[in-house]
């Protein structure tokens, strides 16, 4: 089943409540496409939330594995709402070992949910992420109409294409990002990247 | 109104009733004339019921002191490694009792509690439909033995290898296949080589009708039966808590813990086909029908796949 924001809400809203009453309370960055429906960038339903990072005593950490207690949380909920048992999952969490965007930290959105705090990325970030993401998956994918969606300036997708080039400097990459920025309407992007 | 909760525990100590006054305890009704009952699971059934019917636990005390020898403490042993730490306390106390007033030793006894013989649980023998099994053990002795003809009686067409039977019965596998060789030298099983192991079955249905008193109609699969019992107890009452969503999540996570019980019995999750997920609602009312059905004895009740 997939997740429209109304579900979305309502899945993160049941996983708060459970973890309060099981006496848990867990922090997490979200990011992709489910966070940008929660921010309300984008109305397409996605299949799950991914967790880019956990936060334990304020310090981003990977969010795998996610804590066994948590796990069984998202779980529960999921069954009870005909959600996979892996609907909240922390698919992208090997991006934090490349560092994040400078600036991430203070950018963040945060949605609380009983037990459950959500830390979204901000805009500027979901840019850099969905251009990543982008360069790899190809202009007829779903990150690219993501991207559009966010509506990036100019000096945003520079800020971003910066960013995505610390994760891959290979030349090759570089080629890439060139024409997925050519694709997205920039003019002379080499000059720069 | 009677809480959800209220009306779980009522069925649940009338299924202990009816079954305990089958067995020859003084009590009103008997709803299981024709119900093979299942002596230890009983009785750790009724040790999970803790003190909330004061009179059972005595009157279970009683006739356990006084027919404590036909209940099997191997059996008892197997199945208290599987109960909740609460069931296994409360077990306890009742078996430092029993032993205190009788010369039945049975495992994990702990703190004897103050009790006194009421003298009212009197059965005159085992031939009662739902005695199947004390008449087994009264003819066949306290073992194994006694439980595998008691398995063969209630799926005579079934084929069992000694790993099922153990399973079923709660007896170690190598007990099991010691008392199936023993029965298949006596002509009442047949051993068939399936691939590594044995399958035995009934050599003829008629080995049987050689035993005295009436078959029941029926052979629960008690196991599961209790156990979906004592999960939903446990739901409700953790359920008073909660607020809607967190039910809802509750009544989900039961069923998915209960599936295979539910599986054991041919029950169906009442919220398997619900695109919601299921309501609260619903969980209680399927709760409550079925406990119900179980503790009336009614014959439509899934006492068996």
């Amino acid at each position: 089943m997939t997740l429209g924001r109304d579900k979305l809400e309502e899945a993160l809203e049941a996983l708060g409540e459970v973890l309060q009453a099981r006496g848990l309370v867990y922090e997490i960055v979200a990011v992709g496409g489910s966070s940008l429906l929660l921010l309300g960038f984008v109305t397409r339903p996605t299949r799950d939330l991914d967790a880019l990072a956990l936060v334990v005593e304020g310090e981003y950490v990977s969010a795998r594995p996610l804590p066994h207690p948590f796990t069984d949380a998202i779980a529960s909920v999921g069954r009870a709402f005909g959600l996979s048992e892996e609907w909240l999952n922390p698919g992208p969490t090997d991006l934090l070992g490349f560092g994040l965007p400078r600036g991430f930290r203070e950018r963040v959105d945060a949605r609380r949910y009983g037990g459950l705090t959500v830390l979204l990325a901000g805009r500027v970030d979901q840019v850099c992420l969905k251009l990543y993401a982008t360069v790899d998956q190809g202009m007829q994918s779903k990150h690219a109409a993501d991207l559009r969606a966010l509506q990036p300036t100019p000096d945003e997708l520079v800020l971003a294409a910066r960013w995505a080039r610390t994760h891959d400097p290979s030349e090759g990459f570089k080629q890439s990002l060139l024409h997925t920025l050519e694709a997205l309407g920039m003019e002379d992007p080499d000059d720069l990247v | 109104m009677t809480s959800f909760s209220d009306q779980l525990h009522d069925n649940s100590l009338e299924l202990a009733w009816s079954l305990w006054a089958e067995m020859g305890v003084s009590g009103w009704q008997r709803h299981h004339t024709s119900h093979a009952i299942d002596p230890e699971l009983l009785l750790l059934f009724t040790a999970g019921l803790g003190d909330a019917d004061p009179r059972l636990r005595e009157e279970s005390t009683d006739w356990s002191v006084t027919y404590g020898r036909y209940v099997s403490g191997t059996r008892l042993r197997n199945l208290l490694k599987a109960q909740r730490p609460e069931v296994q306390s409360a077990f306890g106390e009742i078996a430092a009792t029993v032993s205190a007033h009788s010369p039945v030793r049975w495992p994990r006894r702990t703190q004897e509690r103050r009790f006194e013989r009421t003298g009212r649980s009197v059965v005159e023998s085992f031939e009662r439909p739902s005695l199947i099994v004390l008449r087994l053990r009264a003819f066949l002795g306290v073992g194994a033995r006694a439980e595998m003809v008691g398995s063969f009686i209630a799926e005579p067409s079934q084929k069992f290898t000694a790993a099922d039977l153990a399973a079923e019965t709660a007896y170690t596998k190598r007990n099991v296949a010691e008392a199936l060789e023993a029965l298949r030298m006596a002509g009442l099983v047949r051993a068939a080589h399936l691939r590594n192991q044995f399958q035995y079955r009934l050599a003829s249905p008629e080995v049987l009708t050689c035993l005295p008193g009436e078959m029941p109609q029926t052979f629960p699969r008690w196991r599961p039966i209790f156990r979906i019992l004592d999960a939903l107890v446990g739901a409700a009452e953790r359920a008073e808590y909660l607020n809607a969503t967190t039910r809802r999540v509750e009544a989900s996570d039961v069923l998915h813990t209960l599936a295979p019980d539910l599986h054991a019995l041919g029950l169906h999750s009442p919220l398997a086909d619900r695109s919601d997920g299921g309501s609260w609602a619903a969980f209680e009312s399927w709760a409550l029908a079925t406990s119900s059905a179980w503790a009336l004895g009614q014959h439509d009740a899934a006492w068996r796949a």
